[in-house]
């Protein structure tokens, strides 16, 4: 725990009453009225009945984490989940003085890599052990007994002759004593009551009901509600536009045009840009403002708004395919790994192999479309909005208002889905841009069309993978060249090939490197006019489908069995080195360990009964990938029969290390994996003359609940750290489903989504 | 142009914009903000309530055909506090993972249980709200012990 940590924990020793959620800085605030309710620290509030209420930092968005990081603080504090109420935390960013450093009380609140339970899980599990030292201190002062006599249990401190006094009696006292300097030791696994156990969404009763309030929700008091008439074409902009009869509405209540890509909108102090590279992201056009929904969506339904294409007018997938195969016929651009000797090994190959494979761009398509609450005053700025990452909004408004960051008050409510479209704040840009031209509080939101048009989308590529088997019938070859559109390519500062382009499109350390004796990992930037961004295990499930699909490949022309030539490729268990290349910090393991991908594997094949005898147009397939530290695998039953695909049995592994909530776990395994066999399936965007063909859920179907199988999920005991989850049912049910189509009829899926490409007669 | 209807057992008086979606009209003025936007197309089930006891999307009916007719949404399911067999069952099942899409969800089920305790198949496959998280192995259990507890408490 580092120095600032350790300080705002001194700072918050103030009895504080109130809501939680309707403070701004909780941490430093003071209710002197309420002296009944105790803060122990900016976490963890006891309620004068005894409640212990504790409080969840990131933002919930379906991952689990509003449950799951509260769970590690009460563990530590040693108090029975039943008696933990959660709420949500506001963003915690704060100022001690004018000069000083900006800190957020709450340390990091991002949700974002699947990382928010890997870095917490120490951080708030201290968090929790010191307030439990406290109170342990309190009881030792009010029985005039040594620290180490005493213990806790169900959220009470227990005298060695069995007195006990509750928490809400010694909280008064524990606030004001002071901590140690050192780190508390923490319980071991062995003794761990609620991590490990499954535990209930902390939202479900109020979900239910319909008393949740997501971002779209909340409303400023005074607000007008703004949509905006963006341009569809890439880096296009407004020529001239009539708003006579929009303004004409009852409702509506004014018009302003917005400027889309600006590099200059976004720069740090001395000239540096914002890495999101956030006003270059951003479309043209003309917000309506008006004083409900309905009458600002009429009003942009009666704009009349000549645009001017920009750049990428001609432009469409069907062209960029074809760049993308010219690309592959070439020499990379750049070759992050090579090894051994791909041309000599080629030459005294038994047999060669290749094959390419194309993925689409992608959409998020979060069921809880975009949008934000803004009030920008001259000194002071409110933001209520589904965001995943809220450092990147307040930066954002704070650059383009000037406003200081701590004077940039922002609510986190529940989102509805983010799947990494809420880690840009490009939503939150356009916000302030509307909000600066008109005198009111506004409440920004996107329609379903304007989602699915103006996304951030997955990055689009084609994989040309070749293999060489040797006269002994093993792989002594391995070569993936990608040809891809990056994500980070309006990246302020960016230019030329460089090492960030590829890293959102190409992972030249997942498996089979280390494998095979000759490997090459190579990759060409394509260009596109396209916004990119992260999507829900954004490189693993772009790299996981090629990989997974030219293993098999590679087993079929070795005449070697799927499950076996993979277990033979992964050898005996090892620790290979991974470079996480997506994240500067070191959050990330850095090896990857074939034994723990192998055992996810054989529980998949086993649990499925891979070998069994099939009935006639039924075949099984599997995949494996490691992903962002974890290992996963998923094996599916599939038939096909008259080209129609019916999927009988899907089994998914995963090995994530320590689990903090096995029923979130299993939540989120089955619905990533649902999701992936959803894009497999049928998702894709695609362009045509240079604007984005798809706009709703009628051509961008994503799966309902007739066509989704049960997903059978297995979570191996693991005793490493904890990796997370939200990311890690995805990369391979793609591969899993297309594996499995090819063993029931003989039918390889080279390019996604599946669609209307099966034409077996079997 | 008045419109007399009633929601949530309130008679209420519309004489707003009548072609305004009902969804709209729920969210921005009955500030009724568990019925859900997400496409506005009745294309994903975010937005159902119900129209005499029928699974109606929201967003596809204008305020005037309202006429006369009584609207239930989520808000409305729990009567005194005590809640619907099938929300009951969506905790015990802990479906809802964002749970933006489960109101919805939710009030088409109950539509459905309610004109058949006892749902097959073809029921089944006239569920098509749309769960970005894919919730959809949850739910299908969650509908079944909901199926068990009806037709336990109705002594079938
Ligand atoms: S919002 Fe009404 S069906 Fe989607
Ligand atoms: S729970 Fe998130 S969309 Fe259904």
């Amino acid at each position: 725990m580092d120095g600032s940590r350790r300080n705002f924990l001194k700072l918050s020793t103030t009895g504080l009453g109130g809501m939680l959620i309707s403070l701004n800085y909780p941490g430093l605030a003071a209710d002197a009225n309420d002296v009944m309710t105790t803060r122990i620290n900016p976490f963890i509030r006891i309620e004068p009945d005894g409640q212990i209420v504790i409080g969840a930092r990131a933002c919930e968005m379906g991952q689990g984490v509003k449950t799951a990081l509260p769970m590690l603080i009460a563990e530590e504090l040693d108090v029975p989940w039943s008696m933990v109420r959660v709420e949500q935390l506001d963003y915690g960013l704060t100022r001690a003085d004018v000069n000083g450093e900006l800190t957020n009380v709450y340390g990091n609140q991002n949700t974002d890599a699947s990382a928010t339970v890997r870095r917490s899980w120490n951080e708030l599990r201290q968090i929790g052990a010191r307030a439990r030292y406290l109170l342990v201190k309190a009881a030792s002062v009010k029985w005039h007994i040594e620290l180490d006599k005493l213990n806790t249990r169900q959220a009470m401190v227990v005298h060695p002759d069995g007195n006990t006094l509750s928490y809400s009696e010694l909280s008064k006292v524990a606030t004001n004593l002071s901590l140690p300097e050192y780190d508390i030791p923490l319980k071991k696994s062995e003794e761990f009551s609620i991590i490990g156990k499954s535990t209930q969404t902390a939202d479900a009763s109020e979900i239910v009901v319909g008393a949740t309030v997501y971002g779209i929700d909340a409303e400023i008091p005074g607000s007008l509600v703004a949509v905006v008439a963006r341009c569809p074409f890439f880096d296009g902009s407004v020529s001239t536009y009539d708003a006579s009869h929009t303004l004409k509405l009852s409702g509506v209540h004014s018009v302003v045009e917005i400027s889309g890509a600006d590099k200059n909108d976004i720069s740090l102090p001395g000239g540096k840009k914002h890495n999101d590279g956030i006003g270059s992201n951003l479309a043209a056009g003309i917000a309506v403002l008006a004083d409900d929904t309905w009458a600002a969506l009429k009003g942009r339904q009666k704009l009349k708004v000549d645009w001017l294409p920009g750049p990428w007018r001609n432009d469409s997938t069907e062209a960029l395919m074809k760049r993308a195969g010219r690309a592959l016929d070439e020499a990379a651009q750049i070759s992050p790994r090579v090894e051994g000797n791909i041309s000599q090994a080629s030459k005294q190959a038994g047999k060669l192999i290749g094959s390419r494979y194309f993925m689409p761009f992608l959409a998020h398509c979060a069921m809880e479309p975009l949008h934000a609450s803004l009030e920008i005053g001259s000194d002071h700025a409110l933001l209520i909005a589904s965001i995943q990452v809220p450092d990147n909004a307040s930066n954002v408004i704070h650059m383009m208002t000037g406003i200081p960051r701590e004077k940039i008050e922002i609510r986190l409510p529940r989102l509805g889905g983010g799947f990494g479209r809420r880690i840009s704040a490009d939503y939150i840009a356009e916000a302030v841009k509307i909000a600066r031209q008109v005198d009111r509080p506004i409440k920004l939101i996107w329609t379903r069309e304007d989602d699915i048009q103006n996304d951030l989308y997955r990055p689009a590529g084609m994989h040309g993978l070749s293999a060489a088997i040797d006269k002994h019938n093993n792989l002594s070859c391995w070569s993936h060249q990608v040809a891809a559109t990056y994500r980070l390519f309006r990246e302020p500062g960016l230019q030329g090939i460089g090492v960030n382009e590829w890293v959102s499109c190409h992972d030249p350390d997942a498996f089979p490197a280390g494998c095979v004796e000759n490997f090459e990992a190579s990759f060409t930037a394509l260009e596109f006019g396209l916004r990119r961004g992260w999507w829900r295990g954004p490189l693993p499930t772009f790299v996981a489908f090629p990989i997974q699909s030219f293993i098999d490949e590679v087993a079929h022309a070795a005449g070697k069995d799927p499950l076996q030539f993979r277990l033979e490729l992964l050898g005996k268990a090892r620790q290979m080195p991974y470079r996480d290349m997506n994240f500067e910090d070191n959050r990330n393991p850095t090896v990857i360990d074939t034994g723990r991908l192998a055992v996810v594997l054989r529980k998949v094949t086993t649990e499925i009964k891979y070998g069994r005898k099939l009935k006639a147009g039924h075949g099984i397939g599997m995949a494996m990938h490691f992903v962002y530290g974890a290992y996963v695998a998923h094996a599916m039953e599939v038939s096909v029969i008259e080209s129609q695909l019916k999927i009988h049995r899907c089994v998914c592994a995963v090995d994530l290390g320590q689990v903090l909530n096995p029923s979130g776990v299993e939540a989120q395994i089955s619905g990533a994996t649902i999701d992936g066999i959803s894009t497999a399936l049928g998702l894709e965007i695609t362009v045509e003359e240079g604007r984005v063909k798809q706009s709703n859920f009628t051509d961008y179907p994503v799966l309902r609940l007739s066509d989704a199988p049960d997903v059978e999920v297995h979570i191996m005991k693991s005793t490493y750290a904890a990796a997370g989850a939200g990311e890690m049912g995805i990369p391979t049910a793609a591969p899993a489903l297309t594996n499995a189509i090819f063993a029931a009829c003989g039918q390889r899926i080279y390019r996604l989504p599946i669609a209307n490409q099966l034409t077996s007669k079997s | 142009m008045k419109v007399k209807f009633i929601l949530n057992n309130k008679v209420q008086q519309y004489n707003g914009d009548e072609e305004m979606p009902l969804l709209w009209y729920l969210r921005d003025y009955a500030k009724l903000r568990g019925t859900k936007y997400g496409c506005g197309i009745g294309a994903c089930g975010a937005c159902t309530v119900h129209i005499d006891k029928r699974a109606v999307r929201s967003c596809t009916l204008k305020m005037k055909q309202l006429e006369g007719r009584a609207v239930r949404t989520i808000e409305d399911l729990a009567t005194n506090n005590i809640l619907h067999i099938v929300q009951r069952a969506w905790i015990d099942e802990d479906v809802a993972q964002c749970g933006y899409c489960q109101a919805g969800q939710i009030m088409s089920v109950v539509a459905m249980l309610e004109s058949n305790p006892r749902p097959g198949q073809r029921e089944f496959s006239g569920l098509t709200n749309i769960c970005r998280c894919g919730t959809y192995p949850r739910m299908r259990k969650a509908i079944e012990r909901a199926v068990r507890q009806i037709n336990l408490t109705s002594g079938l």
